[in-house]
């Protein structure tokens, strides 16, 4: 993406009544500061929290220790029965040229290990669910900031007139993290950059943008509403507001039509189905990786920021808001959602590769927080923010990358820790933007995603 | 999130170059939590990474690779070693800001908002607005056209459109008679009040991880509608803001029989709270940090929060004034309050001597019925059975002759442990008996008492006369006269070690926890324990997981949990003896709790006739004890044995005789007055709180006195109570021109769409400056003049010329003036989200006006003011169109613009279900076609349709459509949601 077209973009979508705050302050401070590799961005985030030492960061002192109490203090967690150290249920292979390990959870995701920089010292200030998903996702553990998927489609608009810039998909019965809808907030942002929540239910289509009546019908109605809105406009001055209301409508009239088309999955051929699992017989999985697809779909219109939500089995306090808080029946619950989303994350990775798209479409994998090396009850594990993993994959990341680490328990962050302000630093930079420059004015403050941190992880980047 | 809030500190580059650390100790932590770390960046600013918990990791990555763990552990050793060079190392850099701060403060005092209001230089408004606009060569545009200016009245005065009737009566007549009529309506107090809401961030629920209900919130908003409806003084409200449960006069609601002006602080719980946090202090400053963001913005336009971590960037306000106000509020804790007056002490003087002849009347049937002791009926047969198993049991020592010994033994070691317990020394005690707990917050007389051994329950309902005797303690229910009473009662706080025991016996879904640091939800961390036991009782918790922290003790009845309210559960009731608080070593193995049920040591004897006689004896003696009132506590214990199993005759089929006795108490019961809950806050102690180092609650600092901003004035507040009282003093005070210059500037903003000061809840260096600064000065003066009422202040804006001119400006103030800053002709503006949704159920017919009470789901047809703000369920439509998340003051609403109100207009299933239901009652109707287009465009817009707007409405109607498919379109038509 050049500056040249996403400056262009501003002054299209000002018109539309992109926010002329907005518009005044990008045109003020110099937030478009580096080249962009990356347009958009899909956030596979995995709710509940993954555990890092039975995924992306293998621990043999765990075997080592497994029984035996956590030979180090421990920081309070938010059920109080911590038990001794808990070894990984699962193996870890070294794959690809990069020879990084993953674990048996992940078969699929790690034969594309050579495209993943993993961040092996993430680190949250929140042990709970609902404000770590806040945290994660706008910075601040409470509501009324921004997500970034906001903040990205106000820094950046949309590239499509036809759809939203910020859209949520959810499939079957997945529903929003802990947190509710305010994680995908666009806080104190003009409510364009809101997420557009599209749920593909049953029968393929949008709740929320489906026609209620039929196509003649709503032609004449639409076809009334113009003519007296026109009439209404006449004869006033300074109407731009009623104006911008009177192309939403139209916009909005367009984005019906563009989303059958959206949905149209008939020009997908059986090997792409096949590539994401779309017909699988685990109904969570067909449904996670229907999202998948999507969210290709999504961002080759031109969408700037799509998130995916998983899917509960309820298996060890896993319910419909956090599928991966295993703090019971660790080894089932985590082995039932990997089995969910490997395959069809993995067959996205290397659908966007194939059609030359992984290179400017940066895909975000991370959860809430980590998961205690030590045991709950007997087979669980409890939160752990102090240290875990994440990976970034596509538009400008340096694959193979191993970044940070955690101490040999794999309780905390030692080596390069991170923090999700350097996270979302880093995927602001990827796309063109200086993550202190993109601000917003609100209660006395010039905000941003990033608060007064923030530090891009150059070593991740290629 | 203070851990999160670092600040960088601009010009600290003075600082030599080297790492800094600074290690502060807390009592009994070892860990390096509390590390901050600063260092020399090669930019030269410094930037201070707030310690968090975490700031060791944070550390190790700064430094790179090179340093291990163990080379930092011996860094940090030797840092600590040397505490008092770090310390002088931070000073240093704080004190560099304090000595440029004091001529800082200086000169940001002159900022125009904090002078005094300056005398009006004309009368009335329109001469400022005239003054403004013929300096700039304009003129105003004349007056709008008459329904358009009465349906722009009725949505500015009441968030509703004018019905067809209305439209046609309001031409009639002059205008200030419309705008008085709109003002006495319910439907203004209605409009009015919701933009105070959004002032105080009003919330139904808690927000995050289940996201539970602020209980009673809707009480709230109740009170602001009366209020508004009946133009209670602003400044009055304000007080009641702050400490409407302290007032002295209070403003009392004869006809609902509630103090008012007690409701007003419930805004102080509409907070939002996380999960189960880990770090309780945390979220309390978190709590704190937003109610002085609401409070300042919303009454002085000040952003104060910002001023949490050091001295606020642009504003005459410093970091001590922010924890000045902190320590107000954090003497304050989370409760239920009951705001019902009535005179109640009769009614209860009445109850107690009924409790005395009942007793009598007891005591009398009793000792007839003594000789048939032990009987032979059910309830004996159980008790024997669970006698003999039970050393501890009152009748163990009747069921096996061979058991005395065991008795014996059992009582003495039990004996012996009450000994070492009552003897041990303990970190903190109190006991119900000896200081009747009289300094515990809650504690009121009209709610809960000290009773005597003795003390009895009467059954409120059903075949029971009493259910208990009670030995002495503080008990709920203004003494155990009625389970309907509210009973909140806090101890004072202490600090948490290693176990808390509270002797405690209560029924009906009571509830007791420990609370740390104010936090009011449950969680594995945070128990809570029901009260569901007649006879007193040990509970006893290990807390050793929060131990250094401060924590109290509260028990309520079931429906005054500050949040775990069970507001179905009108009758409960508790009693407490003692409370003590253990260490580590005092809780060692022989401290487990002991309960005796019949604490009774009766003298034993060792044969079967002897006991008999010994046992009657027994109970005789406590008998007559109890009638001349010196009744023991083991003695009531060991009576409360044969009560509460039904060994004595309890019920009124055994004591016809009691019947009456018993009617009339219940009768009187019923006369006591159900409580009506709000939430609220208690005030526990009168501290200073102190300054947190750069925010971080990890590094408490000096303690600052509490007071009020120093910048207007500074007063301290050194007298008792939490300093709420004298808060609210200064707030409403007429020399803080702040208040009133905010509180015009706020209702101008609705009346005109935006304020006389365009962010109406920044008066500040980065708010905008007011467009006409004498007119706000000459308003904000005449409010206060004419005795803060918001509904004169109001009519004067909207009946000016200003007000009432067209919404078409003329060319001359396009060019000169394209955003109308000079109000040259009347904005044309969206309506807002409650006004749309309103004006769709209003036009169809089908809006519900039912007002007041617990807020309703989505699907409600009320007003939408009713219906419930759900923190993680916000209402899809009201968002769409800005309605705000409830997090702080919202002065100024957004106003965009965005395809997705389209969208929600076609499609949202709500409006379809509306616009069917009118279309079917339409069609229904007998009209001519003709006339059913007349009357939908009145209705929907207040204006006849044109004859081409006929013809088409006609047409779409005809034409295959339906009167549903008109009514939609109209819903979405620009006109539908713009006032001109």
């Amino acid at each position: 993406m050049s500056v040249e077209f996403s400056r262009r973009n501003f002054l299209c979508q000002a018109s539309m009544g992109f926010g002329l705050t907005a518009f005044s302050g990008l045109m003020a401070s110099p937030i478009i500061a580096f080249p962009a590799r990356a347009k958009q961005v899909i956030f596979c985030y995995m709710s509940g929290g993954v555990s890092h030492v039975d995924s992306f960061d293998p621990k043999p002192k765990l075997n080592a220790l497994h029984g035996r109490p956590m030979p180090v203090d421990l920081i309070r967690t938010q059920f109080n029965q911590n038990g001794p150290v808990m070894a990984s249920p699962f193996t870890f292979k070294r794959y690809g040229e990069s020879g990084m390990p993953v674990s048996s959870l992940f078969p699929e995701v790690a034969q594309c290990v050579d495209k993943i920089a993993i961040i092996r010292s993430m680190t949250s200030s929140v042990s709970e669910h609902a404000q770590a998903n806040l945290f994660m996702h706008s910075g601040f553990p409470f509501m009324g900031h921004p997500s970034a998927g906001a903040w990205i489609s106000y820094g950046l608009g949309a590239e499509t007139s036809d759809l939203p810039g910020y859209v949520v998909l959810q499939s079957g019965h997945a529903s929003p993290p802990h947190g509710g809808v305010a994680v995908y907030s666009n806080g104190y942002l003009p409510g364009n950059h809101q997420a557009s929540i599209l749920n593909l239910g049953q029968d393929d289509t949008f709740s929320n943008t489906r026609s209620a009546m039929d196509s003649s019908h709503q032609i004449r109605q639409s076809d009334f509403i113009r003519k007296l809105d026109q009439r209404f406009v006449v004869g006033q001055q300074n109407t731009s507001g009623v104006e911008a209301a009177i192309q939403n409508y139209e916009k909005a009239l367009r984005m019906q039509i563009a989303i059958p088309e959206l949905y149209d999955l008939s020009g997908e051929s059986k090997s792409t189905r096949r590539l994401y699992g779309l017909d699988a017989s685990d109904p969570e999985k067909a449904a996670y990786a229907h999202q998948c697809l999507l969210a290709r779909r999504l961002v080759e219109r031109g969408v700037r920021f799509v998130e995916l939500s998983c899917l509960s089995k309820n298996i060890g306090a896993g319910g419909a808001a956090n599928p991966w808080d295993q703090h019971g029946k660790l080894k089932q619950g985590h082995e039932a959602m990997a089995h969910q989303v490997d395959q069809p994350i993995a067959g996205l990775l290397r659908d966007l590769e194939a059609r030359g798209m992984l290179e400017e479409t940066l895909v975000i994998w991370a959860g809430e927080f980590g998961r205690t090396p030590f045991s709950q009850g007997k087979d669980g594990r409890d939160h752990n923010p102090l240290g875990f993993s994440i990976w970034l994959a596509g538009g400008g990341v340096k694959g193979g990358t191993i970044y940070g680490s955690t101490d040999e328990l794999g309780y905390r962050a030692v080596d390069n820790p991170c923090t999700v302000y350097d996270l979302w630093a880093t995927v602001l930079h990827l796309l063109g933007l200086d993550h202190k420059a993109l601000t917003y004015r609100f209660g006395g403050r010039d905000l941003r995603l990033t608060d007064v941190h923030g530090d891009v992880l150059h070593p991740i980047l290629a | 999130m203070g851990g999160m809030r670092a600040v960088v500190l601009h010009g600290a580059g003075r600082v030599s170059e080297y790492l800094g650390l600074n290690v502060f100790s807390l009592p009994g932590r070892r860990s390096l939590k509390g590390c901050s770390w600063l260092h020399r960046r090669k930019e030269g600013a410094c930037l201070c990474r707030n310690p968090s918990r975490f700031a060791i990791c944070e550390c190790i990555g700064e430094l790179g690779r090179n340093f291990t763990i163990k080379r930092i552990n011996t860094l940090v050793h030797n840092v600590v070693a040397a505490a008092l060079c770090v310390s002088a190392f931070v000073g240093s850099v704080s004190g560099t800001e304090t000595s440029n701060w004091e001529q800082k403060l200086e000169e940001r005092r002159a900022w125009w908002s904090l002078q005094p209001l300056k005398p009006g230089i004309h009368e009335g408004i329109d001469a400022y607005i005239d003054h403004a606009l013929s300096a700039d060569g304009l003129r105003r545009s004349p007056r709008a056209e008459r329904s358009q200016l009465i349906r722009r009245l009725c949505f500015v005065l009441t968030g509703l459109p004018p019905t067809p009737s209305e439209l046609d009566r309001f031409a009639e007549v002059e205008v200030h008679v419309v705008v008085d009529e709109l003002l006495g309506r319910r439907a203004f107090a209605e409009r009015w009040a919701r933009h105070w809401m959004d002032w105080w961030r009003y919330a139904d629920s808690h927000g995050s991880e289940g996201d539970p209900p602020v209980p009673y919130a809707w009480q709230y908003r109740d009170y602001l509608v009366r209020a508004l409806h009946n133009d209670v003084p602003y400044d009055q409200l304000l007080r009641e803001h702050i400490a409407g449960d302290l007032l002295d006069t209070p403003r009392i609601n004869g006809r609902l029989a509630i103090n008012e002006s007690a409701i007003g602080p419930a805004h102080f719980r509409m907070v939002f709270h996380g999960f189960s946090p880990t770090d309780a202090l945390e979220e309390k400053v978190r709590v704190i940090d937003n109610q002085i963001d609401v409070i300042t913005k919303a009454v002085m336009g000040l952003t104060v929060a910002c001023a949490r971590c050091h001295n606020h960037k642009f504003d005459a306000i410093s970091q001590r004034d922010y924890f000045a106000l902190y320590g107000i509020f954090a003497n304050c804790r989370p409760a239920i309050r009951s705001v019902r007056v009535a005179d109640e002490d009769s009614i209860l003087f009445e109850m107690r001597k009924k409790k005395e002849e009942i007793k009598q009347g007891l005591v009398g049937a009793w000792l007839e019925d003594m000789d048939s002791f032990p009987g032979d009926s059910g309830p004996w047969s159980v008790a024997l059975k669970n006698a003999k198993s039970d050393a501890m049991n009152p009748l163990h020592a009747w069921t096996r002759v061979d058991g005395l010994e065991v008795v014996d033994r059992q009582r003495e070691e039990y004996r012996q442990w009450k000994q070492a317990f009552d003897g041990a020394s303990k970190m903190q005690e109190w006991d119900a008996r000896e200081a009747k707990l009289t300094d515990w917050p809650g504690r009121d007389a009209l709610s809960s008492c000290y009773l005597d051994a003795g003390c009895v329950r009467i059954g409120h309902t059903g075949n029971r006369v009493i259910t208990g005797v009670y030995p002495d303690g503080v008990y709920s229910g203004a003494g155990l006269c009625s389970d309907r009473v509210a009973t909140v009662l806090n101890s004072p706080s202490f600090d948490i070690a290693h176990s808390i025991w509270v002797k405690v016996v209560g029924g009906g879904g009571a509830k007791m926890r420990y609370v740390i640091h104010g936090y009011p939800r449950d969680g594995a961390v945070y128990p809570v324990q029901n009260l569901n036991h007649s006879q007193f009782q040990w509970v006893k918790w290990d807390t050793s997981y929060w131990r250094g922290e401060q924590g109290y003790l509260e028990i309520t009845t079931a429906a005054d949990q500050p949040v775990l309210t069970d507001s179905e559960a009108t009758n409960s009731w508790f009693g407490i003896q003692q409370l003590v608080v253990l260490s580590e070593q005092e809780s060692a193995g022989h401290f487990t709790p002991k309960t005796l049920p019949g604490e009774y040591s009766l003298p034993l004897a060792r044969e079967v006739g002897d006991l008999r006689a010994r046992y009657q004896g027994a109970l005789r003696q406590i008998c007559k004890n109890w009638l001349d009132g010196s009744m023991s506590d083991e003695e009531a214990n060991f009576l409360n044995y044969f009560v509460s199993e039904g060994l004595l005759p309890v019920t009124l089929d055994k004591l016809p005789a009691l019947e009456p006795l018993v009617v009339s108490y219940r009768e009187l019961e019923a006369r006591l007055r159900s409580p009506v809950r709000v939430p609220g806050l208690l005030e526990s102690r009168s501290v200073d709180a102190p300054v947190f180092k750069m925010g971080n609650h990890e590094q408490p600092g000096e303690p600052v006195p509490r007071g009020f901003l120093s910048a207007l004035g500074g007063t301290r507040y050194t007298g008792e109570g939490s300093g709420r009282l004298a808060l609210a003093e200064d707030l409403s005070a007429e020399e803080n021109p702040l208040t009133a210059r905010v509180a015009v500037n706020r209702l101008w903003h609705h009346v005109f769409g935006r304020g006389i000061v365009r962010t109406p809840d920044n008066l500040g260096r980065l708010g905008e400056s007011p467009t006409h600064p004498e007119l706000l000065d000459f308003l904000a003066h005449r409010f206060c003049v004419e005795g803060w009422s918001m509904k004169s202040a109001i009519r004067h804006m909207v009946l000016s010329e200003t007000f009432l001119a067209s919404s078409v400006g003329s060319e001359q103030a396009n060019e000169r003036d394209p955003e109308n800053r000079l109000l040259s002709y009347y904005p044309v503006r969206r309506m807002d989200a409650e006004s749309i949704r309103d004006a769709m159920l209003l036009a169809s017919g089908q809006l519900d006006r039912t007002p007041f009470g617990p807020g309703d789901e989505m699907d409600s047809r009320r007003r939408s003011i009713y219906l419930s703000v759900v923190r993680n369920k916000l209402d899809p439509l009201l968002r769409v169109f800005d309605f705000p998340e409830p997090m702080t003051t919202r002065g100024c609403r957004d106003q965009t613009n965005v395809p997705a109100q389209s969208l929600a207009l076609m499609h949202d299933p709500r409006i379809h279900v509306w616009a069917e239901d009118w279309g079917t009652t339409l069609a229904r109707s007998s009209l001519s076609d003709e006339r059913k287009v007349d009357v939908m465009f009145s209705r929907a817009l207040g204006r006849s349709p044109s004859e081409i707007e006929h013809s088409l409405a006609l047409q779409l109607v005809t034409d295959g459509g339906t009167w549903k498919d008109l009514a939609h379109a109209l819903f979405n038509l620009k006109e539908f949601i713009y006032v001109r």
